[in-house]
């Protein structure tokens, strides 16, 4: 016996208020309050659920990886990540557009966010492309595709938003690497695109790197790259867990940042630390009010309801899992990665896992549908920065993106239905 | 001059916050940093660890909720509300500060009984009060009504600055709708 | 509603943490079901399981609040609560079960469910929950020195962590659900449970290694809150507390099915169990400890040693 009430208070009353430009944290934290007035459970509840949402140590992950993809990106490691990937593809014909994969793919494995992937590496890359004579719309378009991975590729803190909210039945490192063959899949087939529009547009040679050089930009590169390797290694090791590794990459980075590298002093720590408040300022109010949503959910015994409804759709499984991708990339076309995460966790995992699906493999699958979601028009996080640092339109940068749908939606049909793909490492390590 | 002092008011509420986010972020990795280094070198937990660092996330989270209002950075879809007609958009971009500073009122009144009713029970590890937890709530209730009314009344800008303003510096994000992270 | 008056039906949440095929969770059930049947469909529970309302805290919060109706908790967690509770994680309280289900079903038992109107509950009945024992990766635990040195997982704030430490072993607080890839990885070497849930969250996979010391027993409890109670019948009011004591048989017995099986389990899998079968070298080393606590909790020892002469 659903409430249908209670319902259009949840779902239509938050579909109404998010397009009236209230905040979606919000609008989740309004609409449950006034679920709550309606079927009369004491209204504290959804401040409690707020708290409580916000009272998991893994949660810690969360402020420590962004604090640390900050502090990376401004203090001087997205070039020095592109000076790696120059030696690399730097003197390939449509070289800086490769150059631009590689170096987003390195800096996926620093940070767990598109948006400043494409912002450092932007910053740094556009303004090279663009004195080599590519079109604009093409540099926006590589760029802020391949910043994508930066979601799949470990650490990642969208992933442990996913695994808070399939409900602690994914482990945080198992998710972590499912990640990252997908994500190095998407780099290779972005390359393969790359190497083929350079061939059909003529984009410019790149030059080789003088081998005296090559010493100190691999050093310094690999100092930036190393992150990665101790969050992990130190996972595997027992020397902490996959939380405190979190801390301890913060520490990391600000130690190179200040202390190897030292490009900007001391005092732009504060500006790093500002933007990481900002940052998690509307994660955590999202993931708070998530939290007294899906209670407010569970009380009125809707996902059970949803998941059931979605079954009854087909028996095909095939068509089923076609289904979810449809729904997550036009929703992520209209709504941000983090909210969506949240909002469509608790009524797809027990779709999918229903079919047999595992769920970090459904993890990555969520993230790829929402990270396509991140560079498509109407909303689009990635795609508005990667335009404003180009200096082109909107439409103009949605219109470089095009090519790239391709090698992107190719990516996610394997992740869809090639379990293996996924699941490989994350199995031959013991998650 | 009233709006002279109402100016100086808001620098020194805004200050603050700032202050004690930033401190609280930054105690926050000392203090799990800490955990790890106790119990790896030193060979004992400090149990407080962990309890005091998700102490300090509720704390900045709520207080972020506050400090989102006045940065323009909650995320929000305004592709709707941008393309109606001036007296339509001008009543539309109201709804958001109002419902805020409503939610705002909430955490005061309910947060706040809630607050008081957690007086007596304590939390496991170092044995504060519960309300401890939850205060942030009245709290931040408080800074959040305080931050809406301004930006209902059109004291702090009602429109998101212009998206790209800020996104050249490195690892910045555009401010208002459209932040991934 | 109002007691005595022409009362209408209720419908109250039961807020459980563990799965549905859990002891506790069937014995909600029956609990749920009997009740139902016997007030003429008066009364009706829903039982929550698997924390779909929260985690027990979260839960005993909720119920101070007035959105859960009635729970299903560990005694440990209702010492954040009603600190007297906390005596019942004082080691080696009770020699045997047979000791402890005395205390829970005699007057001392009572005694404590009275205590929690402190919190605005009323107990209705205990339920099983075992003995709490040792398990590691590594060497198996023999006496309490195999235990120096090395880092075994409590929940924060309970006197275990001081049961741990006077054992000689270091106590670490860490997630609950960080505690199997820990054990794995090597950030702990062990952890400490009953055997059901050893079993359940496959922590014997990584630390195959049972001690059974048995250095705690610690109830659960089935309670509502006072307000819910108040809007029965002094009739109603006197059928749940009938129903919820007759659930605790149905819950004994399957908890003891439930060990069994366990038990089957962990010998198929090969997992070493070391039977502690003279644990006074384990209650010497607690000795100080529990001590300092029976000064402490006073009434609750002598109502326990009172239990015992039965
Ligand atoms: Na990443
Ligand atoms: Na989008």
């Amino acid at each position: 016996m659903i409430d249908p009430v209670a319902v259009l208070l949840l779902f239509g009353g938050f579909a109404v208020l998010m397009l009236l430009r209230v905040p979606v944290a919000l609008a989740l934290a309004v609409s449950s309050i006034a679920a709550a007035l309606w079927i009369s459970v004491p209204l504290p509840l959804v401040g409690q659920k707020m708290v409580q949402a916000l009272n998991s140590f893994p949660l810690l992950a969360i402020p420590f990886f962004i604090l640390a993809g900050e502090v990376m990106a401004g203090g001087g490691v997205a070039r020095r990540l592109i000076d790696l990937a120059n030696v690399f593809v730097g003197w390939l014909r449509g070289g800086l557009a490769m150059l631009n994969v590689v170096a987003s793919t390195f800096f996926g494995g620093i940070s767990g966010s598109a948006v400043a992937d494409t912002s450092s590496v932007g910053s740094v890359m556009l303004p090279m492309m663009r004195e080599q004579g590519y079109p604009a719309n093409y540099s926006v378009g590589v760029t802020v595709s391949s910043a994508t991975q930066g979601v799949l590729i470990p650490p990642s803190h969208n992933m442990i938003i996913f695994a808070l909210a399939a409900g602690g039945s994914v482990s945080i490192g198992g998710v972590f690497m499912a990640g990252v063959v997908p994500g190095l899949l998407i780099a290779a087939l972005l390359l393969v695109a790359c190497y083929v529009m350079a061939r059909k547009q003529g984009h410019p040679k790149g030059q080789p790197i003088p081998a005296r050089d090559v010493p100190k930009i691999v050093w310094q590169g690999l100092l930036g790259l190393l992150t990665p390797v101790i969050v992990i290694g130190g996972i595997l090791t027992g020397v902490f867990t996959a939380t405190e590794s979190a801390a301890i990459a913060c520490l990391w980075a600000v130690l190179i940042t200040f202390g190897v590298y030292r490009e900007v002093p001391l005092r732009a720590f504060t500006g790093m630390l500002r933007r990481s408040v900002k940052t998690l300022g509307t994660v955590l109010f999202l993931i708070a009010a998530a939290g007294a949503y899906g209670h407010l959910l569970t009380v009125l015994q809707l996902p059970e309801a949803l998941t059931q409804a979605l079954l009854g759709l087909s028996d095909n499984a095939v068509v089923i899992l076609l289904l979810c991708n449809v729904l997550l990339l036009v929703l992520g076309s209209i709504m941000d990665m983090a909210p969506l995460i949240l909002i469509t966790t608790p009524i797809l995992l027990p779709v999918v896992t229903s079919l047999g699906m595992d769920p970090m493999q459904f993890g990555v699958m969520l993230l790829l549908n929402l990270g396509i979601g991140l560079i498509t028009p109407p909303v689009g996080s990635v795609l508005f920065v990667g335009s404003a640092i180009g200096g082109i339109r909107i439409e103009q940068a949605a219109r470089g993106v095009l090519p790239f749908y391709l090698p992107m939606v190719a990516c996610l049909l394997l992740v869809t239905f090639v379990p293996s793909l996924s699941l490989t490492l994350p199995h031959w390590l013991g998650f | 001059m009233p709006a002279r002092a109402l100016r100086l008011g808001l620098v020194v509420v805004d200050r603050t916050t700032d202050a004690l986010t930033l401190l609280g972020l930054v105690a926050m990795v000392l203090v799990v940093s800490w955990q790890v280094f106790a119990r790896f070198v030193l060979g004992f937990t400090p149990g407080w660890a962990s309890e005091v660092a998700l102490l300090l996330l509720c704390w900045l989270a709520f207080l972020g909720i506050a400090k989102g209002i006045r940065e323009h950075s909650h995320i929000a879809v305004g592709f709707v509300v941008d393309r109606l007609p001036g007296i339509l958009r001008a009543v539309a971009i109201r709804i958001a500060p109002a419902l805020m500073a409503a939610f705002g009122g909430y955490l005061v009144i309910q947060g706040g009984e809630f607050t008081q009713l957690m007086m007596y029970s304590t939390l496991p590890a170092t044995g504060l009060p519960t309300s401890v937890q939850y205060a942030a709530m009245p709290v931040a209730g408080v800074l959040i009504v305080v931050y809406s009314l301004l930006q209902l009344f059109g004291l702090i800008p009602l429109d998101p600055p212009d998206p790209g303003s800020d996104a050249g510096t490195a690892g910045s994000a555009p401010s208002g709708e459209g932040d991934d992270r | 509603g109002g007691a005595g008056g022409a009362q209408e039906s209720v419908t109250w949440r039961l807020a459980e943490t563990h799965p549905g095929d859990y002891p506790t969770t069937k014995a909600d059930e029956w609990f749920a079901e009997e009740l139902s049947k016997r007030s003429d469909g008066r009364i009706q529970v829903d039982v929550y399981p698997d924390a779909q309302l929260g985690e027990e805290r979260d839960v005993l919060e909720q119920m101070q609040m007035g959105s859960v109706e009635l729970n299903r908790t560990n005694a440990n967690l209702v010492g954040e609560f009603v600190p007297s509770w906390k005596a019942y994680g004082i080691p080696y309280a009770f020699a045997s079960e047979e000791h402890f289900w005395n205390f829970l079903q005699g007057e001392g038992g009572q005694a404590k469910l009275d205590e929690l109107s402190e919190m605005g509950a009323v107990g209705l009945a205990y339920y099983d929950s075992g003995a709490r024992s040792l398990y590691t990766n590594g060497k198996p635990v023999e006496k309490p020195e195999d235990l120096a040195g090395r880092n075994i997982r409590v929940q924060p704030g309970s006197i275990t962590a001081e049961v741990v430490e006077q054992l000689g072993g270091s106590a670490t607080t860490m997630d609950f659900g960080e505690v199997y890839s820990g054990i794995e990885t090597g950030v702990i070497d062990g952890a400490e449970n009953n055997l059901p849930s050893y079993v359940s969250t496959r922590h014997y996979e990584v630390a195959d290694n049972l001690t059974l010391n048995e250095h705690q027993r610690v109830p659960e409890v089935l309670m509502i809150s006072q307000s819910a109670m108040d809007q029965l019948s002094e009739q109603d009011q006197q059928l749940v507390r009938e129903v919820a004591e007759e659930s605790t048989e149905v819950q004994r017995e399957l908890w003891q099915e439930e060990v069994t099986a366990s038990r089957k389990t962990l010998e198929d899998a090969g997992v070493t169990i070391t039977e502690v079968d003279d644990k006074q070298p384990f209650e010497d080393a607690v000795g100080g400890l529990k001590e300092r606590y029976a000064g402490q909790y006073g009434d609750f020892m002598d109502a326990v040693e009172a239990a015992e002469k039965q």
